[in-house]
């Protein structure tokens, strides 16, 4: 039995290719592969960066943000644990957005000689992503052990979460892929968007206590509330939610959903444009 | 019918508002081997690209039976950091390969690409050579029913071009693969393919048997009379530079045929070798006359000097002859494309030689 590949020009754009499932989840994990190996290729300490890195990052904003709020040791330790559990999610979130953005574009050369998936390249950066995000939580996990605030029930909310993040997170990766392949002015100021777009998250504080005043709903627009909040939820049991959490949630995903619509339509002319 | 591999119908594509492929009916049968050839912008690499899935048609269909690989630019790609090893299973991904299967066919591939010992360091360290043939021993080994390949056997220095022509040459023909294959180079195409597909301006031009469309097609490159290019610009020392090389009467094989050299002396030499050398019309070496081989030595103030072949060795074909002065074995003058030669039909020996092919024809003597 062998697979029969028919093509014809008035084929609609979002037709999918029979084995193209299969071919994404394969390309996405050789992608994701080379980028692993050649992640700490001539450093020093190789994989205990990934440890290092949200440790330093945690440590560092916990101290800082704290310093500027004045906030007193109890203060301090909430504060330190709304950060830790919602930062190696956010740090998942901005990579596979920012990287997946860009990693068309990167990789043209390869995306102009051959056909696959092309959400296998955004997909790869969210795999490599989540290895990170699964370092980061081992630690947060280890942290929250030694003084006793993991709920364990609670943790298995864990997986809702980190597949909300990962759609969410792809949606804008494939969104902003597709654009740059023609007009790459998104790519330039992306890294200022994600900053900016960390500041007005609930990162460090849950959306209960950081709710600009005035921006109504389109605070709630975006989809890393639901994302940050959540994973409070899920590692610290608290009951976070709001029912205008659900905008933020229908946000993420309707995201993901017109992102993938708009990389299949981008699919079919993107080697013209690279 | 149950044999067929590929089948496009009406097949078209445009891009910036122009055909540059258009009425592209094709066939390809399990096992053949197609090649497509045709001039620069013809649509060879549009046609393939859209059969690979590259490219969208516009304008009709194609339909692909059997699992298919697309092999465009097999040199490249690799990433310089990683080992030859994660370099393969990457490459074998994009080629539909899995780990497991990329595992398999390693060391039969690094065998013939020569770099088993060398297979786990970075690809920076390897030469560009060992880049090369790493990639080209990957998709010569696929075993994908359809391949689509462009110009791999473009890659690596005249040895291991020579080693890659008789593999595919082996493996392919007798394989139940089919095979698309665009090459420039005229001899290849007549060796590797069954079939060839002549492109000209995103058309059909021809389609038949792969000498019959090859001959055409070389037939239709020759330029009929070429221009010489300024004597202060060609190579050479000057000593002697050639002024004309006319070739007398119609030459035919086993028959005399004489050609006349005329040049101009600025400084004197008594031992000049003048060579004419023969090539096909698709560029193979054919056959070299040289004055120094018939063992009299030509002064410069000769002016001019006449050739005499008795039997002419060459079948019947087009041919394009270089000319080179030598003066005391060092190169005066030297054009490029100097004549062209058209050899018709004529008995060898009293007898047909059997070769549709313009090559050099040698007396022969059996027991």
């Amino acid at each position: 039995m062998s697979s029969v590949r028919e093509v014809t020009a008035q084929d609609p754009w979002w037709k999918p290719q029979p084995d193209s499932a299969k071919n994404a989840r394969r390309m996405a994990l050789a992608f994701a592969r080379r980028d692993l190996r050649l992640r700490y290729v001539q450093t020093q300490l190789g994989w205990l960066w990934a440890v290092a890195q949200p440790l330093i990052l945690i440590t560092t904003l916990t101290l800082v943000l704290g310093r500027v709020f004045a906030l007193p040791a109890e203060g301090l330790r909430q504060f330190g644990l709304n950060l830790a559990v919602a930062l190696p999610g956010w740090i998942w979130f901005q990579f596979t957005v920012s990287q997946g953005a860009m990693s068309l574009v990167a990789n043209q050369a390869l995306v102009s000689k051959a056909a696959f998936n092309r959400s296998a390249l955004p997909n790869s950066k969210a795999i490599v992503g989540f290895a990170d995000f699964l370092v980061g939580s081992a630690v947060v996990a280890l942290g929250l052990l030694l003084i006793q605030e993991a709920q364990a029930l609670a943790l298995l909310r864990l997986p809702l979460v980190i597949a909300y993040t990962a759609l969410a997170s792809l949606g804008w990766a494939y969104a902003l892929a597709s654009v740059s392949v023609r007009r790459r002015d998104f790519l330039a100021v992306l890294p200022v968007l994600l900053q900016a777009l960390f500041f007005i998250s609930p990162i460090a504080l849950p959306s209960a206590n950081f709710a600009p005043v005035g921006w109504g709903i389109f605070y709630w627009l975006n989809p890393a509330v639901a994302m940050a909040d959540g994973f409070r939820w899920a590692w610290l049991g608290w009951d976070v939610w709001q029912p205008a959490h659900a905008i933020s949630a229908a946000s993420g995903i309707l995201g993901f959903v017109f992102g993938l619509l708009a990389l299949r339509w981008r699919s079919r002319r993107l080697s013209e444009f690279l | 019918m149950n044999s067929l591999r590929i089948e496009t119908s009406n097949l078209g594509k445009n891009l910036g508002n122009r055909w540059v492929l258009r009425r592209i009916d094709l066939r390809l049968e399990e096992g053949e081997i197609l090649g497509i050839i045709g001039a620069n912008g013809a649509g060879k690499s549009t046609l393939l690209k859209t059969l690979s899935g590259l490219l969208h048609p516009d304008e009709g269909s194609y339909r692909i039976k059997g699992s298919m690989a697309s092999l465009l630019e097999v040199g490249t790609g690799f990433h310089p950091d990683l080992s030859g090893r994660e370099n393969a299973f990457l490459r074998g991904a994009l080629l539909g390969l899995s780990r497991a299967e990329v595992r398999e066919l390693l060391p039969v591939v690094t065998e013939f690409a020569g770099v088993s010992d060398r297979i786990d360091e970075p690809v920076k360290y390897y030469s560009s050579g060992m880049q090369v043939r790493l990639g080209f021993a990957l998709a010569a080994h696929l075993p994908a029913d359809v391949l689509v390949v462009d110009e791999v056997l473009a890659v690596g220095d005249a040895a291991f071009q020579a080693k890659s022509l008789a593999f595919l040459e082996s493996t392919w023909r007798q394989s139940a693969r089919s095979v698309v294959y665009v090459a420039h180079q005229l001899p290849q195409v007549r060796r590797l393919c069954d079939r060839v597909l002549w492109l000209d301006q995103g058309l059909i031009r021809m389609e038949g048997p792969a000498d019959a469309v090859c001959d055409a097609y070389a037939a239709s490159q020759k330029s009929t009379t070429p221009e010489w290019a300024e004597p202060e610009r060609r190579r050479g020392q000057g000593k002697v530079r050639a002024t004309a090389l006319s070739i007398q009467e119609q030459w035919v094989t086993g028959g005399t045929a004489k050609l006349q050299l005329h040049w101009k002396e600025y400084a004197p030499s008594e031992n000049l070798d003048l060579r004419i050398s023969v090539e096909s019309a698709d560029g193979s070496a054919i056959s070299l006359w040289s004055s120094l081989q018939s063992g009299k030595s030509i002064a410069s103030s000769q002016l001019e000097a006449h050739l005499t072949l008795s039997e002419l060795g060459l079948s019947s074909g087009d041919y394009l002859l270089h000319l080179r002065l030598f003066a005391d074995g060092l190169l005066q003058d030297e054009v490029l494309g100097a004549s062209t030669l058209t050899v018709g039909h004529g008995l060898w020996k009293g007898l047909e030689y059997p070769t549709p092919r313009p090559m050099a024809l040698q007396s022969q003597d059996w027991n």
